[in-house]
């Protein structure tokens, strides 16, 4: 397995290989120098676990750069910029999980030895020294493979690209980033069995343990007095237990003791994360884990719904085998310690201000990466430093021979988090903040809701896609500022806001949504009638969690403290514009900006264009969300949709498509009407034999359209101040159409590119958001389309993102095949 | 004012949109009928029904054998991803099911754009449920069970 993973991953292998023997050198050169005396046990003091002790080779990896690497970087990442005392770091969480390793072993083999006293016919195998030793160096090594900031790192490593210039090829030199995802890859094709796919930090973990340098130190005799097992073993069993594997190379019934759902690095960090951060979770570690089983899975005590259990059992030697379980009477403390977890993550991990800190720390870490013109190799994220030495790197304060910054943008995020001049929350967004137009039926409300909120949670689903709405709102906001100090309004202030997000740029606007660890059952339970199966609750803590996070879980728009008014109004133009959304009044309350806009700075920014008068509405007294264009919307006749039943739903899903959020109530209404005249329009020039005989021209199209919205009572009126042509038509206030006269055309649907937007004038407008052509073309011989193929949908030529055409292309003189002579005819 | 250019590859598909499709194919499919969120019997289904889901979805589940049996590595953060994105209702705290909120206006449109006729993923997501029916009568599963997790 070593081989063939190392081979996969040729890049992430060498540039692991050479930090591992750059860490592991002061060992290893004790080691060939036989300085083996130097290796005693050690104990060391816990607040959590006591007094740990470590035996002599642990203590000879210990006192390595691989792990004293780790004294600097904290357990909870920037945590401690809001919990001053939650500053522990992960050197000390995985003497810890030794720690708990130990604790679990001995609750289990008290669990063993009472069960082997009462069942003398069957009796479960004692844990050996040899897998008390594997498990501690797994304990000892888990955490190998977090870089600096802990967790807030790991997207910021699967960012496949990074931020760059317009040049940035040589960006992509590195490919470590990509190994990364063939081992996790080629770890889950390995494995007979395992739990989850691993994660960035536990992948190179993995391949820490798998290093040149590691894999010599692990094979020294000398050091190893009493490993029990072969060298390759011991590598094999301390992997498996990093990646929780069930079965496998190495895996056992043992491995779940340091990944699994119940294992030592959970039984540890909740509680050292809440000692240190000084809250009370209630979690009863020493009875849950007087409820820790070996269970002995047979193919007839095994539930249904785990088949595969039952076939395994029945293809084992002894017709069964060992798994890490829980006893039915221990689902309290099961419950007890998830929902302990989520308190955790709800006070701490997911405190606005630590969010800040983490969205920073991200962000930085892209930027100091574009800055530089280059990407970080594994060895300058993974420096012998801690975090605040990263940051002082980052903020160019200190200089490393090992890496190369670039004074750029990076330094003063570096700066705001070292200085804790965290950013501020200018705006707030929420699935439920979403805001209805009145009247909608609750169902209409809800599905409006779903419509406008996935388009939001894709959006800012990434990183990198963060970044570039950030960038819009920052763009945004610098408008604004300027446009609110050309009125009068507040301008010294202004000029200096407008400066101000200049001269911080876009790095420095940040749209933050936390993640959710989604999380499913993976341990089986032993009830009082022998039976394994899934745990049953009446309560469900895993499902608890998800809702209670989803429930508080808030999207935010953090900025610099002194821009965050004009920020907040950027956010919302932008929100308005690109969703369709605005934020119901409760969403101000997460915020720490005025409740509403003041109608003085709406009407400036209506005067400098950068919104419409119906955007300011709506971002004021309206504040309404726009309606996503349903099929009923459009008001198909039923025999168009008998031909094509998916004709309505497809057109909605295209204009969906091009329109960001949607339309204001109004235009929905009023495009349904004008589509319904349109398509008695096709109707009449089919059934009239219009498609055979010859027309004269553009005004004579007109001429047709303006009598079909005449006879439908439509109001129309010239619509050359709207959209730039002589010949269009404003209908019902709402709907431009453009009408084109063309010769000849073998794809009418391009023919001819709308102008009704050209002289669009807003930034952000809600007004024109649809534009109508309908275009008479001849079409060559042998082409003749239906009536649905005559309409379709496409982006307004002008490449403006939220504005749809809807096209009609009607054949005139055109040669009808004998076929369709009947329908031409009607 | 330094203009950034982005130089990210967009990803081909998210876990959202594998969440809207999946959500989708049920909803036309089995209607209201609740999706199974518990003891892989929705992983057991999707598996079962592989080679018939649409690409984007077929591509990207991976299936093992965990502590508990099969399961589809996927699946948990794509019902995560539902929720997230409203298509499916709050967990209640059983939450051995739960009811898929996206209207059947909305899935079909979403089937659509990803080349899908209504016809063909209605056809789809009748055998997804007719396959979480024979999960659920192998193994003796009562939907309205109270006490499973």
């Amino acid at each position: 397995m070593r081989r063939r993973l190392r081979e996969k991953a040729p890049e992430l292998s060498k540039q692991v290989d050479a930090l591992v023997a750059e860490w592991l050198k002061p060992l290893l050169e004790k080691l060939d120098a036989g300085r083996f005396a130097e290796f005693r046990p050690k104990q060391v003091h816990d607040p959590i676990w006591g007094t740990i002790e470590l035996l002599p080779w642990e203590v000879a990896l210990l006192d390595t750069p691989l792990l004293q690497r780790m004294r600097g970087v904290r357990q909870l990442g920037l945590a401690q910029l809001v919990f001053p005392s939650a500053s522990h770091d992960r050197l000390e969480h995985t003497l810890g999980v030794i720690g708990a390793v130990e604790e679990t072993v001995r609750a289990l083999s008290r669990q063993i030895a009472r069960w082997n006293r009462e069942n003398q016919t069957r009796l479960v195998p004692e844990i050996a020294e040899k897998d008390r030793y594997a498990l501690r160096l797994a304990a000892l090594l888990h955490d190998v493979g977090h870089g600096p900031f802990s967790h807030a790192l790991e997207p910021v490593l699967e960012v496949r690209s990074p931020l760059g210039t317009e040049d940035a090829t040589h960006l992509h030199a590195s490919n470590w980033r990509e190994d990364l995802r063939t081992v996790r890859r080629e770890l889950k094709s390995t494995y007979v069995s395992l739990n989850d796919v691993p994660s960035v930090s536990e992948t190179i973990a993995v391949m820490v343990v798998m290093s040149a340098a590691l894999t010599k130190v692990l094979a020294s005799d000398r050091l190893f007095t009493d490993r029990g097992r072969s060298a390759d073993e011991v590598q094999a069993v301390i992997i498996a237990a990093i990646i929780g594997a069930v079965e496998g190379p190495g895996a056992s019934h043992l491995s779940a003791l340091i990944s699994s759902q119940i294992d030592a690095d959970k039984l540890d960090y909740l509680a050292r994360d809440a000692y240190h951060a000084g809250l009370e979770i209630g979690f009863d570690t020493d009875r849950l884990l007087a409820r820790l089983e070996v269970h002995y899975v047979r193919a007839d005590n095994v539930d249904a719904s785990a088949m595969e259990l039952r076939k395994r059992a029945a293809e084992s030697a002894d017709k069964a085998f060992y798994q890490l379980g829980i006893a039915a009477s221990g689902f309290g403390s099961f419950e007890q310690m998830l929902i302990g977890r989520t308190f955790l993550y709800d006070r701490l991990y997911h405190h606005h201000k630590v969010r800040a800190a983490e969205a920073m720390a991200q962000r930085l870490m892209l930027v100091a990466e574009r800055d530089r013109g280059q990407r970080f190799q594994l060895s300058e994220i993974f420096l012998r430093v801690g975090d605040d030495t990263m940051l002082r790197l980052l903020a160019g304060e200190v200089t490393h021979p090992q890496m190369t910054i670039v004074h750029g943008r990076a330094a003063a995020l570096a700066h705001g988090i070292l200085d804790r001049e965290l950013l501020h929350r200018a705006f707030a967004f929420r699935g439920r903040f979403i805001n209805s137009p009145p009247g909608l039926s609750s169902d209409r409300t809800n599905d409006n809701r779903l419509a406008l909120w996935s388009r939001i949670i894709k959006r800012v689903d990434g990183l990198a896609s963060r970044f570039e709405l950030g960038q819009e709102i920052h763009d945004l906001a610098i408008r604004c500022a300027r446009a609110l100090a050309a009125a009068g309004i507040n301008d010294e202030q202004m000029t200096a806001c407008a400066a101000q997000l200049e001269a911080i740029g876009p790095e420095q606007v940040i749209v933050d949504l936390p993640p959710l660890k989604a999380e499913a059952i993976r341990i089986l339970a032993r009830y009082p009638t022998g039976q394994l199966k899934l745990p049953e609750f009446s309560f469900n803590p895993t499902k608890w969690s998800a809702a209670y996070e989803l429930q508080k879980r808030t999207g935010y728009v953090f900025c610099p403290c002194d821009v965050a008014p004009i920020v907040a109004i950027a956010s919302k133009i932008v929100f308005l514009g690109r969703f369709g959304v605005t934020m119901a009044k409760e969403a101000d309350g997460y915020i720490k900006t005025t409740q509403s806009i003041d109608q003085t700075w709406l009407e400036a920014l209506v005067d400098a264009q950068l919104i419409d008068t119906l955007a300011a509405e709506h971002l004021s007294s309206k504040r309404y969300s726009l309606l996503a264009v349903r099929p009923d919307d459009l008001r198909f006749p039923d025999t168009w949709i008998h031909d094509d039943p998916d004709l309505a739903h497809r057109i909605a899903a295209e204009i969906g498509k091009h329109l960001n959020g949607g339309l204001i109530a109004e235009h929905v209404a009023a495009l349904g009407n004008v589509l319904a005249a349109l398509y008695a329009f096709v109707d009449t020039w089919f059934e009239s034999g219009q498609v055979t005989r010859d027309l004269a021209d553009e005004a004579a199209l007109q001429d047709r359209l303006r009598t079909c919205f005449g006879y439908r009572g439509l109001k129309t009126e010239e619509g050359s101040k709207v959209g730039g042509g002589a010949l269009d038509v404003f209908v019902d206030d709402a709907i431009l159409v453009e009408n084109k006269f063309h010769g000849t055309a073998q794809t009418p649907a391009a023919a001819v590119p709308a102008a009704g937007m050209q002289g669009r004038r807003y930034a952000i407008g809600l007004n024109s958001q649809v534009v109508i052509v309908v275009l008479a073309y001849m079409p060559p011989p042998g082409a003749f389309p239906t009536k649905p193929q005559c309409m379709t949908i496409h982006r307004v030529s002008t490449g403006e993102k939220n504005r749809v055409e809807i096209r009609f292309t009607l054949p005139y003189r055109a040669v009808v095949p004998s076929s369709e002579k009947a329908d031409a005819r009607g | 004012m330094i203009r950034i250019a982005l130089l990210w590859e967009d990803a081909m598909t998210s876990r959202f949109d594998h969440a809207e499709v999946l959500a989708a194919l049920w909803r036309l499919g089995a209607g209201e009928e609740l999706l199974p969120t518990s003891h892989g019997i929705l992983d057991r289904a999707l598996k079962d029904c592989l080679d018939k889901l649409p690409e984007m979805l077929r591509n990207e589940l991976t299936f093992g054998i965990t502590s508990v049996g099969l399961r589809c590595y996927e699946i948990p953060d794509i019902l995560l991803a539902a929720q997230e994105a409203l298509l499916t209702s709050e967990p209640n705290p059983t939450y051995l099911e739960t009811a898929v909120t996206l209207n059947e206006d909305r899935a079909r449109q979403i089937v659509l754009s990803h080349g899908l006729s209504t016809d063909q993923a209605r056809k789809i997501g009748r055998e997804l449920k007719a396959s979480v029916d024979r999960i659920r009568r192998d193994f003796s599963l009562d939907a309205g069970q109270p006490t499973a997790a």
